[in-house]
C-alpha cells in the first residue's frame, strides 16, 4: 500500500476516533441530562405527593370550603406534574398511569365525600364515613408513595443500565479504533524504516562500487517505487559500465590484430613466404648487420650460396606442390643444420643462402658444408614419394672476399656457378675471377 | 496486515465475552430437585403474575421448582394454605382480613396485584339509582360477609345513605346474576368477571355508579409462619413475581394472550377488566389500612367478633420484603 495511502487511512482513523469520542461524550451529556430531567421530575413529583399528604391531612381535620379549594389546587398540580412529557420508558409510563389512576380515585373520594357529608346531617355516620374517608385517603397516598419508590427504583436502575452500556460501547469502540490506530501507526514506521533502510543499504552499496546487487522490495508504495528506479538506475549504470569495458577489450583486441597484422606484414616481409626462412632482403639486411659486427670484432664470416639440383625435374615431373614440400623440407633441414647466430634465407626459385657468423680461426667451413650437403641430400619422403636432392655450393668468406654483403653474395654466386658448372664438385670457395681456391668432389 | 487487523478483533471480542460471562452467574442454585413448591392460586387474572412466571421460566431461572395448584376462589386457596396442602396461597385482603379473627399462624409476604375497580354495584335500571338515590326498599342481592358485602356498606357510609332501608338478600356468588335477570333482586354487589357475565347477557349499561377508586382489591401471597421455605427460596419467588410484573408491563399483548390460553376465558373478557389491574410488589401501610378497615366492618356488622381482633402488624411480613426490596434496589 501507498504510504500516503497509509498516512491518508491513519488520518481517517484518527478523524474517527475523534468523532465517537465527541458523539460519545455529546451521547453522554445528553444521557446525562436525560436523567437528571427524570430525576428532578420526580423529586417534583414527590413534593407534589408530599403536598396532597398534607393537605389531605388538613382536610381531614378543616372539612370546609378553603381546605377544598387548596385540595383542588394541589391536586391538579399533580395531575399537571403527571402529564408532562419527559420521554419516559414502557415500565415508568405505566407507573406514571398508576399514579394518575391514584390521583383520580383521590378525587373521586374527595368529590364523594364532598357530595354527601357537607350538611354533616347525622354525627355518627359522618364519624363513621371520616373515618373511612380518612382511611382511604392514606391507602391511596402510600401507594403513591410506593409507586414513587418504584419509579426512583426505575429510573436509577435505567439510568445506571444505559450509562454502564454507554461507557462499555464507547469502551469497546474507543480501545479497538485506539489499537487499530496505534497498530496501523507502528506498521506505517517499520514499513517506512524498512523502506528506508533497503534504500540506505543500496544506495552504501552502490557508493561502494557494487553495480550487480538490487533492493528487495515487496510492497507497491512510494520507497518500492524509489527503490524500483534506483535498481533501474543501477542496472543502466552496471549496463554503461559494461559497455565502456567492452569498448576497451575490443580496442585491445583490434589493436592486438593490428600488431599481429604488422608483425606478420614484417615477417611477410622479411621471410620466404614458403619456407618461412629470410627472404633475399631481410636476408641482406641482416647479414649487413653482422657485417659490420664481425669487422668491428675482426670476426671471420662465411656466406654460402645453394643451388639445389635435381629440384627443376621434380618440379617438372611432380608438380609444384611436391615442388614446395621438397623447398619447405630443405628449408628446415638448413635451419636445424646451424648454430642460432647463423643466418640461413631463400634467394628464390631452388636457391639458398647461408651466413655462418663469426667463424674460428683457423676456417674450417668444409666440414660444416659437408654436413649441411649430407642434410639436404637425405632422402625426402613425400606421400609415396622417396625424393633425393643434391646441391651446389658457392662459398664466400668475409673478410677475404669482400666487405659488404653485395660483394660477398656476388662472390658466392660466382663460385656457385663454378661448382655448379664443374660437375666433379659439390661446393666451391670464392677465388676471385680467376679461379676456384677450393674444390670438393662429390 | 488484514491477518492482523483480524487477531486484534479477535481479541477484543474474546476479551468481550469473557467479561460479559463474569456478570452472570450464581442465578441457578441448587433446590430443583427438592420437592416442588407448591403454591395454591385462584384460577383468575388477577393471578397472572404467577402464571407469567411458570410460562416464562422465572421460576426455574431464579432456581425454584414451584408448582401452581389451581382454586376456584381465594377462600378455597386459603383453606389449602391452613391445610398445608400447599406452602403458599393467594387470596384478597378480605380473606386474610376474616383468616385473621381465626388464627395468625400465616402472614402475608406480599401483595402482587390492585384493582380499584373490581367490585361494582350492578343493576337492569341503573338510571333509577344513580348516585345512590331511590334506593329505599331496594333489593341488593349480596354475597354475605364477603368484598360484596364490604362494598356495598363502603358506599353507603361514603355516600352516606346508611340511614335507607334498604333489603339485604344473601346469595352464592353465582346466583347473584340470575337472581338479578329473575328480577328477584334489583340491585346487585358483584365483582369481576359477573359484570363482564351481565353485560354479555344485557346489551345495555348496568353501572349503578362509577365505583372507581372507592374500594380497592388486591391479591395477596400467603405463607404458614411455620414453613419448610427457606428466606432465599422466598426472595426467589419473590423475584420471580416481580420478573413476571416486569414482563406483563413491557409485553401487555402477549400476556394477555397467554393468561386468556391458561385460564381458558375469552381475550374480551379479560380485556374488559386487564386495565383496572395494577401488577406490582407491595407490602405497604395501605394494605394494612385496608385490612383494618374491613375488620372494622366485619366487627360493626358483627361478621366476627371484636374479641378475636388482632394486631395486624403480627400478619404482614414486612422484614422478608424488605430485603426483598433492599436487594433489587442492590443497597
Amino acid at each position: 500500500m501507498m504510504l500516503s495511502k497509509r498516512l491518508k487511512l491513519t488520518a481517517i482513523l484518527c478523524s474517527l476516533l475523534t468523532l465517537i469520542v465527541g458523539l460519545s461524550l455529546i451521547q453522554v451529556h445528553y444521557y446525562q441530562q436525560q436523567i437528571y430531567r427524570q430525576l428532578n421530575y420526580s423529586m417534583k413529583l414527590q413534593i407534589s405527593i408530599d403536598s396532597l399528604r398534607s393537605q389531605l391531612w388538613l382536610y381531614q381535620e378543616y372539612t370546609d370550603d378553603q381546605g377544598l379549594s387548596e385540595l383542588n389546587i394541589r391536586q391538579a398540580e399533580l395531575a399537571k406534574n403527571l402529564s408532562e412529557d419527559i420521554q419516559w420508558g414502557t415500565q415508568q409510563k405505566l407507573i406514571i398511569g398508576n399514579l394518575n389512576r391514584l390521583n383520580t380515585n383521590i378525587r373521586a373520594l374527595i368529590n364523594t365525600q364532598n357530595s354527601f357529608h357537607s350538611k354533616q346531617v347525622d354525627v355518627s355516620s359522618t364519624l363513621t364515613a371520616e373515618r373511612l374517608f380518612k382511611a382511604k385517603y392514606s391507602m391511596v397516598i402510600e401507594e403513591m408513595t410506593e409507586e414513587m419508590f418504584n419509579l426512583h427504583q426505575l429510573s436509577i436502575k435505567q439510568a445506571k443500565q444505559k450509562q454502564q452500556t454507554l461507557l462499555f460501547l464507547v469502551g469497546v469502540v474507543l480501545l479497538i479504533l485506539a489499537i487499530m490506530v496505534t497498530a496501523w501507526s507502528f506498521m506505517t514506521l517499520i514499513r517506512f524504516k524498512k523502506g528506508l533502510a533497503s534504500l540506505n543499504q543500496g544506495m552504501e552499496a552502490l557508493a561502494a562500487g557494487d553495480l550487480k546487487s538490487q533492493i528487495n522490495f515487496s510492497d507497491t508504495d512510494e520507497l518500492s517505487a524509489l527503490a524500483q528506479n534506483f535498481n533501474r538506475m543501477k542496472l543502466s549504470l552496471a549496463q554503461i559500465t559494461v559497455k565502456k569495458d567492452e569498448l576497451k577489450q575490443e580496442v585491445d583486441s583490434q589493436t592486438r590484430k593490428l600488431i599481429e597484422q604488422q608483425d606478420r606484414l614484417i615477417f611477410l616481409a622479411e621471410h620466404d613466404e614458403l619456407t618461412g626462412i629470410y627472404n633475399r632482403r631481410a636476408f641482406i639486411k641482416q647479414i649487413d648487420t653482422a657485417i659490420a659486427r664481425d669487422l668491428r670484432g675482426e670476426n671471420q664470416a662465411a656466406l654460402l650460396f645453394i643451388d639445389l639440383n635435381k629440384f627443376k625435374n621434380i618440379n617438372d615431373t611432380l608438380g609444384h606442390c611436391i615442388g614446395d614440400e621438397v623447398i619447405m623440407t630443405i628449408a628446415k633441414r638448413l635451419v636445424n643444420s646451424l648454430r642460432a647466430t647463423d643466418i640461413v634465407g631463400r634467394l628464390g626459385g631452388d636457391e639458398f643462402i647461408v651466413w655462418l657468423d663469426m667463424l674460428p680461426e683457423p676456417i674450417d667451413i668444409e666440414h660444416k658444408i659437408n654436413q649441411l650437403l649430407t642434410n639436404i641430400k637425405q632422402p625426402i619422403i613425400i606421400g609415396k614419394h622417396t625424393l633425393e636432392v643434391g646441391a651446389s655450393i658457392g662459398i664466400s668468406v668475409l673478410p677475404e672476399h669482400g666487405l659488404n654483403s653485395r660483394e660477398l653474395i656476388t662472390a658466392a654466386d660466382t663460385a656457385m656457378y663454378q661448382a655448379k658448372a664443374d660437375h666433379s664438385i659439390e661446393y666451391c670457395f670464392y677465388a676471385g675471377s680467376y679461379g676456384v681456391s677450393t674444390l670438393a668432389t662429390s | 496486515m488484514i491477518k492482523v487487523l483480524n487477531m486484534f478483533i479477535l481479541a477484543f471480542m474474546l476479551i468481550g465475552i469473557a467479561s460479559c460471562d463474569l456478570g452472570t452467574s450464581k442465578s441457578l442454585t441448587a433446590s430443583a430437585l427438592k420437592d416442588p413448591i407448591k403454591i395454591a392460586v385462584s384460577g383468575t387474572p388477577l393471578s397472572a403474575p404467577f402464571f407469567i412466571a411458570q410460562q416464562q421460566g422465572y421460576f426455574r431461572a431464579n432456581g425454584l421448582n414451584v408448582e401452581l395448584v389451581r382454586f376456584d376462589s381465594g377462600v378455597k386457596c386459603f383453606d389449602a394454605l391452613k391445610n398445608k396442602q400447599v406452602d403458599l396461597a393467594t387470596a384478597s385482603e378480605t380473606v386474610v382480613m376474616f383468616n385473621s379473627f381465626k388464627q395468625t399462624n400465616f402472614s402475608v409476604l406480599a401483595s402482587f396485584v390492585e384493582s380499584d375497580n373490581d367490585l361494582k354495584l350492578l343493576s337492569l335500571t341503573p338510571q333509577k339509582y344513580q348516585q345512590l338515590d331511590n334506593l329505599a326498599h331496594a333489593r341488593i342481592g349480596i354475597v354475605k360477609g364477603s368484598a360484596s358485602e364490604f362494598f356495598l356498606d363502603s358506599l353507603l357510609i361514603m355516600y352516606n345513605k346508611t340511614h335507607q332501608p334498604i333489603e339485604r338478600i344473601y346469595l352464592p356468588a353465582e346466583q347473584l346474576i340470575p337472581a338479578l335477570l329473575n328480577n328477584e333482586v334489583d340491585i346487585i354487589s358483584a365483582w369481576e368477571p359477573l359484570s363482564y357475565l351481565l353485560t354479555q347477557k344485557v346489551h345495555a349499561h348496568t353501572n349503578v355508579i362509577s365505583s372507581r377508586g372507592l374500594y380497592h382489591l388486591s391479591f395477596n401471597l400467603i405463607e404458614l409462619k411455620e414453613t419448610r421455605l427457606s428466606i432465599t427460596e422466598k426472595l426467589a419467588l419473590l423475584k420471580s413475581i416481580n420478573d413476571a410484573t416486569d414482563y406483563i408491563h413491557t409485553h401487555p399483548d402477549l400476556a394477555q394472550t397467554k393468561i386468556s390460553r391458561v385460564l381458558d376465558i375469552d381475550p374480551s373478557q379479560l380485556s374488559y377488566s386487564w386495565n383496572d389491574y395494577s401488577f406490582r410488589l407491595s407490602l405497604s401501610n395501605a394494605l394494612f389500612s385496608n385490612i383494618q378497615t374491613q375488620s372494622q366492618w366485619a366487627i360493626d356488622n358483627k361478621l366476627v367478633s371484636e374479641e378475636n381482633r388482632v394486631d395486624f402488624r403480627q400478619i404482614l411480613d414486612r422484614k422478608l420484603f424488605e430485603k426483598f426490596i433492599s436487594l433489587e434496589a442492590g443497597w
